[in-house]
């Protein structure tokens, strides 16, 4: 039994080495091409189409007057901008903070409508009843903490200009504006900058797969009607809907230059509830799409269901086993300097047991060098601080990933077992 | 007896493959090192810190 689990844990490990190789070849190859491509600004933007903004606010009176200058403020025709701000089910001063931006003289004439709503649904049922009012051909999401660079929603759109009937989507980068605040924030920005940087850039180059995030992205009005809108049900909706839009058969595009920053969580229980939402809504949205891999469903679905259940199910077990083995070991090798009788059960023929540490090795240095890849392509982050943090943060930040993901699987049985509702926890926000 | 013929073809098994995924490491780690290099020049990123 030892035996088939270390083999069976050393194959899933060079399968997720393979993998990490494999999307950094591509994000390499991403990376290199782009520092070669000069930014391009249209000169004339009249044949651009119209976009519908759109940020769900649920008392965020903390930071909404700042997002919406930002939306006010994109380097984008006005009259071809309609936005919406929806204030959901607020208790605090997020409406009156939006009314008092709108009556000065500056924003006048712009087409922004503030939607105080105290319906259902959450996120996703803010979304839906402005999309009922939305009139631009494409939708653009912004979340309440969001301050996206001048040219994000340009970035975005001329992305989409590039193949219009076969991107039904397309999502920009979201960089961590509190980076620095404390050692968590410097943790989620790190694990940011890598997922942005190395793994949707190299699932886009060698694939074209894309995930939209919940912000920063924006996706054809006709498209989202056609799915039936956000879906009320789902933690993770922007995963879900991700999943809808390649069943369509239209690709979700990577605008690697349509940059926004946000606010990470700078408290742990934050970060926790933050985290567990969003595991457990992958994990439903995985349980959801898993059929496809047995119906004829496109490649391309097939793979991103295959690289989420990887992640999330396949390669998580992986690392908990072979972490047990390794613990079990190392506390059955100090009981044996008292008492030299007693053995490991995980006794290995041969080098065998080397092997696992190499492929263990192996994995970690791939980890710390695909940080160092995202910082390097990141103006100003790649340092010796963040080089030291991205070698500890294994061994601690990536640890609370385990936490997570088991407190997460635990309360998605739960909840099956007892038909208990989903919360959708909002991340509190930070002065 | 399964775990004593199991070793005669696992352990060349993960030699093969332990020297394919560091040959290919140390591409990746080359190739990472060559754009840190033109970014840094690009930009003269020493005069950055985040």
């Amino acid at each position: 039994m030892a035996d088939f689990l270390l083999i069976a844990c050393m194959v899933s490990i060079w399968i997720a080495v393979l993998q990490s190789i494999v999307i950094m070849i591509g994000a390499i190859r991403f990376v290199m091409r782009q520092s070669r491509t000069p930014l391009v600004l249209p000169d004339n933007m009249a044949d651009f189409p119209t976009v519908t903004v759109i940020v769900p606010a649920h008392n965020e009176e903390v930071v909404i007057v700042a997002t919406a200058r930002h939306v006010l403020h994109l380097n984008y025709p006005a009259e071809k901008i309609q936005f919406i701000v929806v204030a959901d089910n607020c208790t605090d001063g997020t409406a009156a903070r939006l009314q008092a931006l709108k009556a000065q003289p500056q924003y006048e004439h712009r087409d922004f409508f503030i939607m105080e709503r105290t319906g259902t649904g959450g996120k996703s049922g803010a979304l839906n009843d402005a999309m009922k009012l939305a009139r631009g051909e494409w939708i653009c999401i912004f979340d309440a903490d969001a301050a996206p660079e001048q040219n994000a929603l340009l970035f975005l759109v001329q992305k989409a200009m590039e193949e219009p009937e076969r991107y039904g989507a397309v999502f920009g980068r979201n960089k961590a504006r509190n980076r620095g605040q404390n050692f968590l924030s410097r943790c989620i920005n790190l694990e940011l900058v890598t997922m942005q940087r190395v793994l949707h850039t190299g699932m886009w180059e060698l694939f074209k797969i894309g995930t939209i995030p919940g912000t920063n992205f924006i996706i054809k009005t006709s498209l989202i009607k056609d799915i039936g809108g956000w879906d009320e049900k789902a933690l993770t909706e922007d995963t879900a809907v991700s999943f809808e839009i390649l069943t369509r058969g239209q690709l979700i595009a990577l605008a690697s230059q349509a940059e926004a920053y946000q606010q990470e969580p700078e408290e742990l229980s934050v970060y926790m509830k933050q985290r567990e939402r969003w595991a457990k809504g992958n994990y439903q949205v995985v349980l959801d799409n898993i059929h496809h891999l047995f119906k004829p469903s496109s490649w391309r679905i097939k793979l991103h269901v295959l690289n989420f259940a990887a992640s999330y199910f396949w390669f998580l077990v992986t690392i908990v086993i072979s972490d047990l083995i390794i613990v079990a070991n190392i506390v059955y090798w100090i009981i044996a300097l008292f008492k030299p009788e007693i053995s490991s059960p995980f006794q290995f023929d041969g080098d065998v047991y080397i092997f696992l540490i190499i492929a263990w090795g192996l994995m970690y240095y791939l980890y710390v060098l695909q940080i160092n890849l995202a910082l390097a392509s990141d103006i100003g982050q790649s340092n010796i601080r963040n080089f030291i943090l991205s070698c500890l943060t294994y061994f601690t930040y990536a640890q609370l990933f385990l936490v997570i993901s088991v407190r997460a699987s635990y309360n998605l049985f739960m909840d099956k077992i007892t038909h208990r509702e989903n919360k959708w926890y909002k991340t509190q926000r930070f002065d | 007896m399964l775990a004593k013929t199991y070793i005669n073809w696992f352990i060349p098994l993960s030699i093969g493959v332990s020297i394919i995924f560091a040959i290919m490491v140390v591409i990746l780690t080359i190739a990472t090192l060559v754009f840190r290099a033109r970014v840094n020049k690009k930009y003269d990123r020493g005069k950055f810190s985040g």
